[in-house]
């Protein structure tokens, strides 16, 4: 018999399910949503037999009768709500777990749909005092089940060969109805008996385990228990979750600095070359200021956002992040989260889009909002070259504050205050929510286990995927529209602005390229809109330049940066130019430099607050559906912001 | 007072006798909690706000609210 054309592999979370996908998949494996959906799943192709066979991996679920909207789409994927359903099914079982997986199953079976079964886990199940007879257990579910380890087992044929006997599975007690029940279950929320049909089916499952196991009495010593003593400890285990914090986020800026600093002297490798070869003129300069510019504002964030979601990566699947939620879950609660909010907070710090879409396994639909909402004032890795920039502007490299090094201890604040805001704000949330809470913590806490580091690099890198697809377009377009705004304007003004360029640089030739650039700047639109935008912003300390960067980063923060190499003329966005020049600049009113301390912490405070990321803000409303909240998050954010900005100038140029 | 699994003592072995009603309790039930399994409650965090028991085979973590759905009855052991 051949193999059929799709194949859906089914099971519960942490049951092996892609650990064998991957052994049966290698590298023709692909991620793609499910059609119609923005479920996520991974698709690669199997060959048996010289025959090629489709193999899907839904994420894994415990029940038919799901929780969350993406175990939801699954569920709808598996029964074919709107589209074919799948041939096949690949049934993975964890051994050591028989009586909760065989609940999927006998829901799964009522489905009707064509299936074999892979008995994964079984040398747990064996250290748990369980052992399972595969042929027994086979001739109970009517299909064929099979032994396999899809960590240890080199030979990966028996499962192929498996791939071509499906038969149609039995079901475990009476049908359900299961079709009708689930839709009527989805569209009220809530099904009357399905708790008892729920117990119904354990005591159908009890015979069957009856029939096919048998137990042995085995001692509660493991290895996993040994380390949870140290990591879930009473204090020790929050000792150490800030410890591996902390050795993450020195791991993540020390080890993304080289390849950023690749990413950066080959971009200007590039803008050197075309600048060589192609003839000087508007679209040379198009070319490499505009286009080559924003492409290098987006790329260069890939090595950091990588970086932190690889290093979660290997926290998640080793199985400690379930223990931080765990540990975290009654302050995370009281501030009207949930223990799994940590995960995604976690991942602001790289990148809020990847991690607003990982609010999904949050079950309560008020602890995923509240997760949302307080994920984008975590200091993601678009607002780090903003604060560098603005400190190496402001305090020497060598200054110290007491023990502290200024420029590092400025950067924390901003961090922390992110944190500190981001706590209030989630109290102020919960504050304004009236009905009881439907909040629950549920977790299956697994078995300590070796990262797998294929799955964790191939999570890590989808996650930088949805970065450069969401943030990429927007920043690209942005630094193009900038080019246009900073170089045409009103021909009145341009044409006076090259005149008086042409008289006043006779009087300080030295400067005549820089003179004439900033004349020009400030004739163009782009000028015009930061001269009209400067009375909003003057309270903080800021000048028209600044406000031109404002008005571009409200598409993405560190357009900031591309946008004062820009306005500064510096041909390479090189910070030490930037740095120079801008060091230069004096205020008009006060004689002191303009882009002074007070300056560049007014605007770290403002960066560290404000939304402003487009990209983020159109996840968001995927997401939660509605405008609404992104829009006034924007406003509250751009307060809060606005405020702490002010205050921040002011007091600082009270105190220095 | 009914014995529930909140109740217990750490590293105390029980059976589950059954699920009280409950916004949570189809999903405890999903997950493994069901009539006649044994439990036994291991550590916890947060004061006792999250507590984590071995459930049959597997580790499974609960607030103290939902583990206060599960009812437990103590465990007849054979005399030998």
């Amino acid at each position: 018999m051949s193999a059929p054309k799709r194949i859906a592999f089914v099971g519960n979370p942490n049951c092996g399910k892609s650990t064998l996908f991957n052994r049966l998949t290698g590298l023709t494996q692909k991620t793609s949503n499910l059609p119609g959906t923005t479920v996520e799943a991974s698709i690669g192709q199997v060959t048996i037999n010289g025959e090629k066979t489709e193999l899907i991996d839904l994420p894994g679920i415990y029940s038919l009768y799901t929780q969350s909207d993406d175990e939801r789409l699954v569920v709808e994927h598996l029964v074919g709500i709107g589209e074919e359903k799948p041939e096949a099914l690949l049934l993975v079982i964890d051994a050591s777990n028989l009586r909760r997986n065989l609940l999927l199953y006998s829901q799964v079976a009522e489905l009707g749909i064509p299936a074999v079964c892979v008995l994964t886990l079984s040398d747990s199940a064996k250290r748990r005092g369980v052992k399972i007879d595969a042929d027994a257990l086979s001739a109970e579910l009517g299909i064929p089940c099979l032994f396999f380890n899809p960590r240890r087992e080199k030979n990966i044929e028996p499962v192929k060969q498996l791939l071509t006997s499906f038969a149609q599975p039995k079901l475990i007690g009476q049908a359900t109805q299961l079709l009708e029940r689930l839709k009527s279950y989805w569209e009220q929320g809530k099904l009357p008996g399905l708790s008892e049909e729920t117990l119904r089916r354990y005591i159908d499952i009890e015979k069957v385990i009856q029939r096919t196991t048998t137990k042995f009495p085995v001692g509660l010593k493991s290895i996993t228990l040994k380390l949870d003593h140290f990591f879930t400890h009473k204090w020790m285990g929050y000792v150490l979750f800030a410890m591996i914090m902390m050795v993450l986020f020195q791991g993540v800026f020390s080890l993304a600095a080289k390849p950023m600093e690749w990413i950066e002297s080959g971009f200007q490798f590039l803008t050197q070359t075309i600048d060589n070869v192609l003839p000087a003129g508007m679209i040379t300069n198009f070319i490499t200021q505009g286009l080559i510019g924003g492409l290098e504002g987006v790329v260069v964030f890939v090595p950091q956002i990588f970086i932190l979601f690889f290093l979660i990566g290997i926290l998640e699947d080793s199985g400690y992040m379930v223990r931080a939620s765990f540990i975290t879950d009654r302050i995370m609660r009281k501030l009207g989260l949930n223990g799994r909010s940590i995960i995604p907070m976690i991942g602001g710090f790289a990148c809020a889009i990847p991690s607003i879409m990982a609010t999904r396994s949050i079950k309560s639909r008020k602890e995923r909002l509240a997760t949302m909402l307080v994920v984008p004032l975590m200091s993601c890795s678009a607002r780090l070259p903003v604060y560098v920039l603005l400190v190496s502007v402001a305090i020497p490299f060598a200054e110290f504050w007491g023990p502290f090094h200024a420029q590092t201890f400025v950067i924390t604040a901003a961090y922390m205050a992110g944190i500190v805001v981001a706590i209030l704000l989630a109290f102020v949330f919960k504050l304004f929510q009236k009905s009881a809470s439907t909040s629950e913590f549920i977790l299956e806490l697994p078995a300590y286990q070796r990262p797998r580091l294929q799955t964790v690099i191939h999570q890590a890198w989808l996650k930088c995927l949805s970065f450069l697809s969401e943030a990429g377009k927007v920043i690209v377009v942005i630094s193009m529209i900038l080019w246009f705004l900073s170089n045409f304007g009103p021909t009145e003004a341009m044409k006076k602005a090259e005149t008086e360029g042409v008289i006043l640089s006779q009087l300080d030739p030295s400067h005549e390229g820089e003179i004439k650039s900033n004349l020009r700047l400030e004739a163009s639109y782009a000028g015009h809109l930061g001269k009209a935008f400067e009375p909003v912003i003057e309270p903080l300390g800021y000048d028209w330049k600044t406000g031109i960067a404002l008005i571009t980063s409200f598409a993405a923060r560190e357009v900031f940066v591309g946008t004062m190499a820009t306005l500064f003329q510096s041909n390479e966005e090189d910070e030490s130019g930037i740095r120079q020049k801008m060091q230069a600049q004096i205020n008009p009113k006060t004689g002191k430099s303009l882009y002074g301390l007070p300056y560049a912490l007014s605007l770290i405070v403002f960066y560290a607050f404000a939304l402003q990321c487009m990209s983020t803000m159109a996840v968001m409303k995927r997401e939660i559906g509605t405008w609404h909240w992104p829009i006034a998050l924007f406003f509250i954010y751009g307060i809060i912001a606005y405020v702490g900005a002010y205050a921040t100038f002011h007091l600082a140029n009270h105190l220095l | 007072m009914e014995a529930t699994a909140d109740l217990l003592k750490e590293g105390e072995k029980a059976k589950i006798a059954g699920l009280k009603e409950g916004q949570f309790s189809l999903k405890l039930a999903e997950m493994g909690c069901v009539p006649g399994t044994e439990i036994i409650r291991l550590y916890e965090s947060g004061g006792g706000s999250t507590i984590a028991y071995r459930i049959d085979t597997y580790l499974l973590g609960l607030r103290k609210e939902e583990a206060s759905l599960i009812q437990v009855e103590p465990i007849e052991e054979a005399i030998a």
